[in-house]
């Protein structure tokens, strides 16, 4: 079974919490299924997040089916411990939108299962920052403006 | 009246002075001679002269006459020959001198112009050694001032340059500040990363 992350499911730590909510999901099945055994009135289906959702249509798994909820468990979690993540810093905290938009960019041009983190930077002015393994892509304005400092200086220098 | 002039005057009063003695002492050297001469036949020769036989009494005093006559005209004409002699002399003595001083005059203002021409000319060349060295100076200095506003700018503009950062910085947070819209700046960003796509992906990944 081939887990499609949804795009919203861009971190780790909402990974995280995507398999602490499938354990949680897994479990409240298992006492269901233990009551209805025993005669015994069951409970209202538990709350599922979009998130979870989105990984479970992803996954292709029925809500259901414990067995396969257990393995995607087991799944998820190998993810996380081999999740390939990048550090991006922008002018400002981006939207819901550009974070799709960039999540989408990662999965297909560097990797399907990429992760990311957002931070901001107001002084950088624009652009992007990107913490790739050991490297920082460095995209900002700023860097652009300080590309020449010794430029930019001599026409300080002039004013 | 320098010295030459007062010379001659004396020269020219010498002479008139000879000149007047010649003529009081002429006559008295020839009847002298003439004295001396008739006492020295007298003893050398023993003629026997009768003059009142050979000469009259008259005759004897017109001799005597002609003869001062002749002595007169003699020392006259010797007078003269010596005054024109004299007056030659003083001319030729004073052309001599005029010459002598044009001539003395002439290597004297001579040598005071090469004096004065060498003065100068070491002048001049002192003078032009003396501008060649403020124009060295001056170069010298003007350089030197050149290196050290160069120097200078060259500090004042490292010192700007280590300092862009945090002005860059913080230019770039008052002036933008929370007016940063990256939708407009997702163009950019999604170029840039598409442009360096594989260096991402391969650290991303080793």
């Amino acid at each position: 079974m081939s887990v499609q992350l949804p795009v919203d499911l861009y971190s780790v730590d909402q990974l995280s919490a995507v398999i602490l909510e499938l354990r949680e999901y897994s479990s409240q099945l298992r006492d269901a299924a233990v009551r209805e055994k025993s005669g015994h009135t069951a409970k209202e289906p538990p709350h599922v997040s979009a998130l979870l959702l989105g990984v479970l249509h992803g996954a292709g798994i029925r809500q259901g089916n414990r067995a396969e909820l257990e393995t995607l468990v087991k799944e998820l979690e190998t993810l996380r411990a081999k999740a390939n993540v990048a550090h991006v810093t922008l002018a400002a905290l981006p939207n819901r939108t550009f974070k799709r938009q960039l999540t989408v960019w990662f999965r297909a041009e560097v990797d399907p299962a990429m992760f990311l983190t957002f931070a901001m930077r107001s002084d950088i002015g624009g652009g992007v920052i990107v913490q790739a393994g050991s490297r920082l892509y460095d995209f900002s304005f700023r860097r652009a403006l300080l590309a020449n400092k010794q430029r930019i200086a001599e026409l300080f220098g002039n004013v | 009246m320098d010295g030459t002039e007062l010379l001659l005057e004396v020269a020219t009063v010498a002479l008139m002075c000879v000149n007047v003695l010649l003529l009081l002492w002429l006559p008295v050297y020839v009847s002298r001679k003439l004295s001396r001469r008739e006492l020295t036949t007298s003893k050398t020769y023993d003629v026997h002269v009768d003059a009142t036989a050979v000469l009259k009494e008259m005759d004897l005093s017109a001799v005597e006459k002609d003869a001062r006559d002749k002595l007169f005209q003699t020392a006259d004409a010797a007078a003269k020959r010596l005054k024109e002699s004299l007056e030659n002399t003083v001319d030729q003595l004073a052309s001599n001198i005029n010459d002598m001083t044009s001539t003395q005059l002439a290597q004297e203002f001579e040598k005071y112009q090469v004096s004065l021409q060498a003065l100068r000319d070491q002048s001049i060349s002192e003078f032009g050694d003396i501008q060649k060295e403020l124009e060295h100076r001056r170069a010298e200095l003007l350089e030197q001032l050149e290196r050290s506003v160069a120097k200078e700018q060259a500090k004042r503009v490292d010192q700007l340059a280590g300092r862009l950062n945090d002005v860059v910085a913080s230019y770039l947070t008052e002036t933008l500040g929370n007016q940063v819209d990256l939708g407009a700046q997702a163009a950019y960003i999604f170029s840039q990363l598409q442009a360096h796509k594989d260096d991402i992906k391969r650290d991303v990944l080793a």
